[in-house]
């Protein structure tokens, strides 16, 4: 069988496969489905340090070739999220990633601090496309000063590999990459979802209460991929490729483009066995092509 | 605790036009949805098709063993793509099915006189229900009976105007009474099913009563405001825009009373679709 093992800044997988935050619940929702020690990683509904409400429904809408969805990132919270979650997480055998998200910079930190010392926590995934309400609601992720300010954070109460999330929602993504880089991020994971919108033409009012929604789904992966590229070839850390991906020819498009692993997302929605299907795709490519080693394969890219 | 897988495939037996956008559409199964309560619904979409990129949620309409299998039976509403691409669905066609999902309705065995009560197209659900106590499913004990406890079963089915009086003989065959409504007065009762049901109500025994509903949710907020200060059990089954239908994607909140916080968010594909109507709150 072919070598899948990767190396994501300092954390193994033993096979590129992850599941994308708020798509795979806490993961107990997909144990009927597949088995989960089956995957390189769980990473887990973005955490707050309080329980999170969410945004009023209808919060998801379809559109063409994705959704756009505004849940206001409901949680329970880092506190019933280690009380209530991790001890089915713990019974696994893969390595479970926290992601994070706060309102400010100290709300990374503090959280990173909670989840740094509980066992079976295997790293931390930073979601900078938060609106930073300290700065105006102008997301983290938006400006190279204040990602910086929160990865220095939470790198400093933290010895967790950390990944850190990029939005797309910006002008120069690699930009940002490169920042987050300089300021101790293990690895990146990019692409978060991208802001749209839709509107019923019979009332006249937008498809989500929140008005604009984020967009997920085969309709980004062609930027996401184009995300992942641009900052492949500007960092060293290791890049996952998040976006679109649907099947294991997405992802191999990911890998060859240099992305170290992938993380899959709306796909778990339209078939909760996706990620297994995936992974046995991408052995059954390996085999066919007599490829022993993943890393045969990514960043591969001729042009 | 390991759940049972409830992901599989089902075959189009047929898909018929009943009504103007109305389908009743039957799937043989072979190895899920057997034991599919009335009130719990299937995320469903065609095999091997991308677009519509999500599953619908559909509610069972009917549940039936045969040799060949599990036959589930669904009445929908054409409305936007998803149901588009649905009723486009011939014999023979392949659809892939994730179910039996969510609560369904809970049977009291202390009430005897059963109220249905259905808008448009929420008519679904509750037509299985009707069915499902018709042939005391519930209870095997007395199948076939005619006991002294037999159950009375009405059924108040509203829908704007007569056309949309959808699935009427169905229902006939299992309730004990029938009462209909439209908005506009061109069949039964002239107003809403729940000014119908508050006409009635009056001269019911309301502590044998107990209330299940379905319909948009302007109906169910008008019945939770009529039976507010009764003591009528009522559980009604709510619809929310849905993804995942496994309680992971967040997608699905509906407004809920929390001892502790005073109201929170809970997921109808999860924790729903049927909710006691007190614990609900309307924005
Ligand atoms: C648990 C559950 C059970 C259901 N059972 C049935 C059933 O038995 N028969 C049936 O006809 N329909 C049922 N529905 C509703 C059905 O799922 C929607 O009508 C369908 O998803 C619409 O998809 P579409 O692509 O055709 O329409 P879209 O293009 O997505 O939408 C068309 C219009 O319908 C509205 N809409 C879309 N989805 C929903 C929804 N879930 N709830 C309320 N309004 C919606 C949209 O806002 C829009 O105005 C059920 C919904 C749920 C949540
Ligand atoms: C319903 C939903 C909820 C999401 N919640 C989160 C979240 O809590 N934290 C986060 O970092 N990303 C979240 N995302 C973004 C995904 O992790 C992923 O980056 C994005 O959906 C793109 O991948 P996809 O096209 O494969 O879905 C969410 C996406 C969806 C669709
Ligand atoms: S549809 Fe995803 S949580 Fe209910």
């Amino acid at each position: 069988m072919p070598d899948l093992s990767v190396d994501i800044g300092g954390l193994k997988l033993k096979n590129p496969i992850m599941t994308a935050s708020g798509t795979f619940g806490y993961g107990e929702e997909y144990a009927p489905f597949i088995n989960l020690n089956d995957l390189g990683a769980i990473i887990v509904k973005g955490l707050s340090l309080k329980p999170r409400m969410g945004n009023p429904p209808p919060r998801i809408i379809e559109t063409a070739s994705g959704m756009l969805n505004a849940i206001g990132l409901q949680n329970v919270g880092v506190q019933a999220f280690i009380e209530k979650k991790m001890p089915y997480l713990r019974t696994l055998e893969v390595p479970v990633i926290a992601n994070i998200l706060g309102e400010d910079p100290e709300e990374y930190q503090r959280i990173a601090e909670r989840l740094t010392p509980v066992p079976g926590v295997a790293a931390l995934e930073v979601n900078i496309s938060c609106p930073n309400v300290s700065k105006g609601g102008i997301a983290f992720g938006a400006n190279p000063e204040s990602a910086i300010d929160v990865v220095r954070r939470v790198k400093s109460v933290t010895d967790l590999p950390v990944i850190v999330k990029l939005s797309p929602n910006v002008t120069d993504i690699a930009m940002i990459a490169e920042a987050v880089e300089s300021a101790g991020a293990d690895a990146l994971s990019l692409i978060n979802t991208i802001t749209g919108m839709s509107v019923d033409i019979d009332k006249r009012i937008p498809h989500l209460k929140n008005i604009t929604g984020g967009l997920s789904g085969p309709a980004i992966k062609p930027i996401a991929l184009r995300m992942v590229w641009q900052v492949v070839n500007r960092v060293k850390i290791p890049v996952i490729g998040v976006g679109g991906i649907m099947d294991a020819s997405d992802t191999l498009e990911f890998l060859i483009v240099g992305a170290t692993a992938v993380q899959i997302g709306t796909a778990n929605f339209i078939n909760p066995q996706s990620t297994i299907h995936i992974l046995n795709g991408l052995l059954a490519y390996m085999e066919k092509r007599h490829i022993r080693d993943i890393h045969e394969l990514i960043g591969t890219l001729k042009c | 605790m390991e759940k049972k897988l409830n992901l599989g495939s089902g075959c189009v037996i047929e898909n018929v036009n009943v009504a103007k956008d109305h389908f009743v559409m039957s799937l043989l199964l072979t190895s899920i949805c057997k034991d599919a309560l009335p009130g719990q619904f299937v995320m469903i979409r065609k095999q091997g098709v991308k677009d519509p990129l999500l599953s619908r949620p559909l509610s069972l309409y009917g549940v039936y063993q045969t040799d060949a299998g599990t036959v589930l039976e669904f009445l929908y509403r054409v409305v936007g793509k998803g149901t588009w691409a649905l009723s486009r669905l011939t014999g023979g066609d392949q659809v892939d099915i994730l179910g039996p999902l969510g609560k369904p309705f809970e049977i009291l065995p202390d009430r005897n006189h059963v109220i249905l009560l259905a808008g448009g197209i929420g008519v679904a659900p509750l037509s299985y229900f009707a069915e499902y106590l018709a042939k005391d499913l519930d209870r095997p004990e007395e199948r076939g009976e005619e006991t002294a406890s037999a159950r009375k079963v009405s059924f108040y089915l509203g829908a704007t105007t007569a056309a949309a009086l959808v699935g009427i003989e169905k229902i006939e065959r299992f309730c004990t009474e029938v009462r209909t409504s439209t908005d506009d007065g061109s069949a039964g009762f002239a107003g809403t099913v729940t000014e119908l049901l508050q006409q009635d109500l009056a001269g019911l025994d309301h502590r044998n009563l107990c209330l299940y509903s379905c319909g948009p949710a302007a109906m169910i907020r008008s019945l939770s405001q009529l039976i507010e200060s009764l003591d009528i059990p009522c559980q009604v089954s709510m619809e929310e825009r849905m993804a995942c239908g496994i309680g992971a994607c967040l997608g699905c909140s509906i407004k809920v009373r929390d001892a502790s916080l005073g109201w929170s968010y809970c997921q109808v594909c999860a924790d729903g679709p049927v909710f006691d109507i007190k614990n609900l709150l309307w924005e």
